[in-house]
C-alpha cells in the first residue's frame, strides 16, 4: 500500500506542478493544451461526426445552448463538409489575455486546403471555443497531387 | 505549436512517466506477463496525446497515474490471492512430462511443434535431450520453464564442473 500511496503522491505533485504553472505563471500553451490543438480536436471531432464528443470543447454558454444537432447542422452547412478530407491541422494565432484565435485546416484527398478561423476563450485552467458563428473558411491553396 | 512547448511537454511526460514507472516496482517487461506487455503499450501511446498537446497534460497525468496505480492494486491482490493471480495472469502450462509434449496445452495455446522446439531450446534443452525433462512449463509471461530428472540434473553438475576445471 506504500508503494500505491507513493504513486498517489507522484500524481498529486505532477499536478500541482501544472495548476502552478497554469494558475500561478499564467502558461496558456505548454502544459495548457493551446488553442491550436484545442481548435483542432474540435474540427476533428466534427469532421468525425463525433458530436457529442466535439460538445465539451465549447465553452459553458455555449453548451448551454448548443445541442449535437445543432453542430449536425453545423458540419453540414460548412464549406468543407463535401471535401474528402484526409488531415485537418491546427495552427496557431493569436492570445491576447483570456481570449485567442486559431485556424485549423483541413487538407482533402486532392491536395485541396481549406483553414476555418475560431475564436477561443480562457476558462478554469483551459481554451474553449467561444463561439459558433455559420461556419465560413478560406480556402488556401488549390493543388492536386 | 511551438517547438519549445513540444520538448518541455516531451521532459514533463517523460520525467512523470519515469517517477511512476519507478515507484511501481522493478519488474522488466520480460518478467511480467502479457498484461503488463499490453499496459506499457497503452501507456505509450498516451504519451504521444500529451507531446502533441491532444490532451491537456493534467489528462495525462491523471490517465497514466490511475492506469499504473490499478495494475500496481492487480498486483498486490495476486501477491495476496494464488487464485486472482490466476484469474487475471493466468497461470503456468505444462508443455512437456517425461519428455513427452502434451499435445492437448500445444492445441490450447496454438503451438506448433517446431515453437515448442524452439521453446525448450532457449530454455537450454535441445530436442536430442528432451528425454532429460521431467516437466517443461510455459510461464504467465510467455517464457519456457524447465525442470530435468535428477539423473540429467547430476549430469550437467558434473559437466559443469568439468568446465570449471
Amino acid at each position: 500500500m506504500t508503494a500505491v500511496l507513493r504513486l498517489l503522491v507522484a500524481m498529486a505533485a505532477a499536478l500541482l506542478v501544472v495548476s502552478l504553472s497554469i494558475f500561478v505563471l499564467g502558461d496558456r500553451s505548454v502544459l495548457a493544451s493551446p488553442p491550436e490543438a484545442v481548435s483542432e480536436g474540435f474540427i476533428r471531432e466534427l469532421v468525425g461526426r463525433r458530436y457529442e464528443r466535439a460538445l465539451p470543447y465549447l465553452d459553458e454558454e455555449l453548451r448551454q445552448r448548443i445541442t449535437a444537432d445543432t453542430l449536425r447542422a453545423y458540419r453540414a452547412r460548412a464549406p468543407w463538409s463535401a471535401m474528402e478530407l484526409i488531415d485537418v491541422r491546427g495552427e496557431p494565432g493569436t492570445i491576447r489575455g483570456d481570449t485567442a484565435r486559431a485556424s485549423v485546416v483541413m487538407i482533402d484527398a486532392r491536395g485541396r486546403s481549406m483553414r476555418t478561423r475560431l475564436l477561443l476563450a480562457w476558462s478554469k485552467g483551459v481554451w474553449e471555443i467561444a463561439r459558433l458563428d455559420q461556419p465560413a473558411a478560406e480556402e488556401v491553396q488549390r493543388s492536386e497531387q | 505549436m511551438g517547438l519549445h512547448n513540444i520538448a518541455i511537454r516531451s521532459v514533463f511526460a517523460f520525467l512523470f512517466l519515469l517517477i511512476i514507472t519507478r515507484l511501481s516496482g522493478n519488474r522488466t517487461p520480460g518478467q511480467g506477463t502479457l498484461f503488463d506487455f499490453v499496459l506499457a503499450l497503452i501507456l505509450g501511446d498516451m504519451i504521444d496525446d500529451c507531446l502533441w498537446a491532444e490532451v491537456p497534460v493534467s489528462q495525462f497525468v491523471v490517465g497514466t497515474g490511475t492506469l499504473v496505480v490499478i495494475h500496481l492494486l492487480v498486483e498486490m491482490g495476486s501477491m495476496a490471492s494464488p487464485r486472482f493471480a490466476r484469474i487475471v495472469g493466468g497461470g503456468e502450462t505444462i508443455l512437456m512430462r517425461d519428455g513427452k509434449l502434451v499435445r492437448r496445452t500445444m492445441r490450447r495455446e496454438r503451438i506448433n511443434e517446431r515453437e515448442a522446439e524452439s521453446m525448450l531450446r532457449r530454455a537450454g534443452v535441445a530436442r536430442e535431450n528432451w528425454g532429460s525433462i521431467k516437466s517443461a512449463w510455459i510461464e504467465p509471461n510467455g517464457q519456457p520453464g524447465v525442470i530435468l530428472h535428477e539423473w540429467a540434473e547430476e549430469a550437467r553438475a558434473g559437466e559443469m564442473e568439468k568446465d570449471r576445471q
